[in-house]
């Protein structure tokens, strides 16, 4: 009698449901043209972002090609041990944090302070013209780029050495000296890249509401004033998220920039993780060994992330989630 | 009766059809392999090679459907840029998917060893001997010394002991300009060079020639020079030592640095990649550079474009004061063919089948001459190249699967030189083949070697070019060298090859 009532009782509230479109196969079947328009985004990462999460399981085994996955030895924190009780763990560590703090301290400003000088600009084609140029070298290849530093910096074809021979001075070995090396990847990265920073700040300050700058102007303020009191203020967020973004990619740097700029006078300054990993992992064929620091590096992101979200939210600001 | 006749025949012969297929039916794996009953059945082979073309063959090529038609197979071959080929061999070997013959550029690839040790791959040994023309006395060295404990697991890629290698070749035409004679010391090459330097070799009024065109990569025959020895370990006392911790490698690091010093490598020695330096040497600007012996034909061509002169000499030896010569030669082949398990032994027969015709005269002819008389004529008894053979472009494919086996191979086609000097090239090699240093580590694999010795070296010769470029002392380096010998990385490494040196001199 007591199953009887109890299902009728279920039955009811389902039907209740499926009406309010309360359910979650309610909701599915509402909404289902939505769904399946998001169902490629989904697939997408479901099968290259999440499947391959599975492979990380030989960081912890000596993964051997023959036997795969499901049979290779499993070998605990071996790899880790290995790689922590390495000297070139500091040195890795050294460089990769030296090349992402000049860049955190010398590039990230670069594209904000350019946005807000075009901000200012009065002819519309002169912005758009300036716009144009500082874009172009983000679609060159840093091969490309490599290649211009190169033709510029080298001893015996660079127009700067040769320069500093017309002027009388010794010629400099700016690619070949561990001191300049840190220098020339920021200036590299600044080049490259700032102007193309520029876009996401350029559409936040688009974004302010006019209204604040017609009446600051009634309060008298000049073109300065309002920048420090109304844009800068109202780009706020945009900053902070994409700086937080930006730290939790600390670990990284692009490899194709320092495997190319890189050259054995300057490696003692110039090897990061991500050429190690390219050695070892890929040259050597250690894909377990690689894979083990692949993976303390995502971790050691990820941490910085959550850490860096929950900070700017105590400073009241939105943060990433 | 007439088509009675056809009809009955017809009858038979489908008669014996069906017998044949249940034949290979009945025989385990007689639809693959093709037994006594199918002999039209072509055998399906995948296969990956180096290549060091720009672009390859595709399955419409020429040579490769002669290939097909004549060993009675359908080939499927990879074609592996030298420039990816580090990257692209290793991903393969750990996908797991390997051709049925599957290249290795060096058995000592701590994957492949891996594999090997785990019976991945099938021991070729007791089938050789059945193929005339692997088995050719003529090429028995490369079998012997591919041998790892004592079998045959890869038809090695054969390639001539002598000839090949990184060593000197100078600009003859520059030595006779100023009445010298080409080096057969250490001294006398930095005499040379500095002659180059001083003197204004190329004629231009200015005093800009380089005379080494070299980055510290292809240095290392120096190295061997000091220690007269080829490779990473020297025999000491009946016990093998590390080159690099060895005193005689400071005398080699001295000897750059004092070239260095002087002037003889390009300015940006240390950043220069192969191609600029080639092109350093291609432009007439430099005195030479290492190249294999037949880079001195193909590349005197290309610089006689801007200096009809230009006549470039490999050195037979060099040797220091009061050492031995030293030239640098090879085990009798570069690179390897492996056989994977999963192929069942009667394909492994057709495998070697072909590569066996690879080896004979006239494969070895159509993989690097192409078809007689359609892409080469004889004419005295010599080839000479038609147009066709560049239009089907013979030599951007097999030439790389199977290496001229004669000295044609490491001394160039001789209808691109005049006889004159292609008779010198060919006694400078013939000098060169009297001279065989020792490589006590040749074939000799350890665990520690191929893992920890690649970062060992690359300390090295951080090292190295810090001091050459004058970054730091030899003082410095000296600490260097006392530190790493008390390594324990170096120390085990060093302890692993001995042993496996001994359990290879048991074997022996």
């Amino acid at each position: 009698m007591e199953t009887t009532g109890n299902r009728i009782e279920a039955r009811k509230r389902t039907d209740l449901k499926s009406k309010t479109g309360g359910s979650l196969i309610g909701d599915l079947n509402r909404d289902k043209y939505l769904y399946l328009l998001a169902l490629p985004g989904l697939l997408y990462f479901l099968v290259f972002k999440y499947v391959p999460v599975g492979g990380l399981v030989i960081a912890f085994q000596e993964y051997s090609p023959y036997f795969g996955i499901l049979h290779s030895k499993w070998v605990g924190f071996e790899h880790y041990a290995r790689f922590f009780s390495n000297n070139d763990f500091w040195l890795l560590l050294r460089n990769t944090m030296a090349i992402n703090m000049l860049n955190l301290l010398f590039f990230f400003p670069l594209p904000i302070i350019l946005a807000l000088l075009l901000n200012e600009l009065r002819s519309t084609v002169y912005k758009r013209a300036i716009q144009t140029i500082i874009y172009i070298p983000h679609f060159f290849s840093w091969v490309l780029i490599a290649g211009l530093t190169y033709l510029m910096l080298s001893e015996s074809e660079g127009v700067v050495n040769k320069l500093i021979a017309a002027a009388g001075g010794q010629p400099v070995g700016f690619l070949t000296h561990a001191d300049y090396f840190w220098g020339l990847l920021t200036a590299q990265s600044m080049w490259k890249e700032a102007g193309w920073g520029t876009i996401i700040f350029l559409a936040a300050i688009a974004g302010v509401d006019p209204q604040l700058y017609e009446a600051a102007v009634m309060d008298g303020a000049g073109r300065y004033r309002k920048m420090w009191h109304i844009t800068l203020p109202a780009i706020r967020n945009v900053i902070v998220i994409l700086l937080i973004l930006r730290i939790g990619s600390v670990m990284d740097v692009g490899f194709e920039q320092v495997y190319l700029m890189m050259n054995g006078a300057v490696s003692q300054v110039a090897d990061v993780f991500d050429t190690y990993v390219y050695r070892n992992g890929v040259q050597q064929g250690q894909f377990s060994y690689s894979t083990a620091i692949g993976l303390f590096k995502s971790i050691v992101g990820i941490v910085l992330v959550v850490a860096a979200n929950k900070l700017a939210k105590r400073f009241g600001e939105e943060g990433v989630y | 009766m007439k088509v009675k006749q056809a009809s009955l025949s017809l009858a038979v012969l489908l008669a014996g059809s069906v017998a044949l297929a249940a034949c290979s039916n009945s025989g385990k794996s007689g639809a693959e392999t093709g037994n006594s009953g199918s002999k039209q059945q072509v055998t399906e082979i995948t296969m990956n090679t180096l290549s060091y073309a720009t672009e390859f063959p595709d399955e419409n090529d020429v040579i490769l459907k002669e290939f097909e038609k004549r060993t009675n197979t359908k080939l499927k071959i990879d074609w592996v840029p030298v420039t990816t080929s580090d990257d692209k061999f290793n991903v393969l070997y750990a996908s797991g998917n390997l051709p049925d013959l599957t290249f290795v550029e060096d058995l000592g690839n701590q994957q492949i060893r891996s594999m090997i040790d785990q019976g991945v791959f099938w021991d070729l040994t007791p089938f050789i001997k059945d193929y005339k023309n692997l088995s050719n006395p003529a090429i028995q060295m490369m079998w012997d010394n591919s041998k790892i404990n004592g079998k045959n697991y890869s038809i090695p890629r054969f390639y001539p002991t002598h000839g090949g290698g990184v060593f000197p070749m100078l600009r003859k035409d520059w030595l006779d300009k100023l009445g010298l004679k080409p080096p057969q010391t250490m001294d006398q090459f930095f005499d040379v060079l500095k002659a180059f330097k001083d003197s204004d070799a190329d004629g231009n009024g200015k005093k800009d020639t380089v005379p080494y065109s070299s980055g510290p990569a292809s240095m290392g025959f120096v190295y061997g020079v000091y220690n007269e020895t080829q490779g990473d370990w020297k025999l000491k006392d009946g016990k093998l030592v590390p080159v690099m911790t060895e005193d005689a490698s400071r005398d080699a690091l001295l000897w750059i640095k004092k070239a260095y010093d002087a002037g003889l490598f390009p300015n940006d020695f240390a950043i220069l990649k192969t191609s600029q330096l080639n092109d350093l040497l291609l432009s007439g600007k430099a005195g030479g550079q290492g190249f294999a012996m037949n880079n001195a034909i193909t590349r005197t061509i290309e610089i006689r474009k801007v200096d009809p002169k230009a006549d470039l000499i490999p050195l037979t030896s060099l040797k220091t004061a009061n050492g031995a010569p030293y030239t640098p030669s090879t085990p009798g082949f570069y690179g390897h063919f492996l056989i994977p398990k999963k192929v069942p032994e009667a394909k492994v027969r057709k495998l070697l089948q072909f590569m066996d015709y690879g080896y004979s005269p006239e494969g070895n002819e159509l993989a690097n001459y192409g078809i007689k008389d359609v892409h080469f004529k004889l004419e005295n008894g010599k080839r000479v190249l038609t147009d066709q053979f560049k239009k089907d472009k013979v030599d951007i494919g097999f030439q790389y699967i199977f290496l001229k086996l004669s000295d044609e191979q490491v001394l160039g086609d001789p209808s691109m030189a005049d006889a004159a000097t292609y008779a010198r090239n060919q006694s400078i090699l013939d000098e060169r083949k009297k001279i065989n240093v020792p490589n006590p580590a040749q074939g000799l694999v350890s665990d520690a070697n191929t893992k920890l010795m690649p970062d060992i070296k690359k300390k090295v010769d951080d090292m190295r070019i810090k001091v050459i470029l004058g970054q730091e002392k030899i003082e410095a380096y000296d600490d260097f060298i006392k530190k790493l010998k008390d390594d324990p990385n170096l120390q085990k490494v060093t302890k692993e090859m001995n042993e496996v040196y001994a359990q290879a001199q048991k074997n022996k």
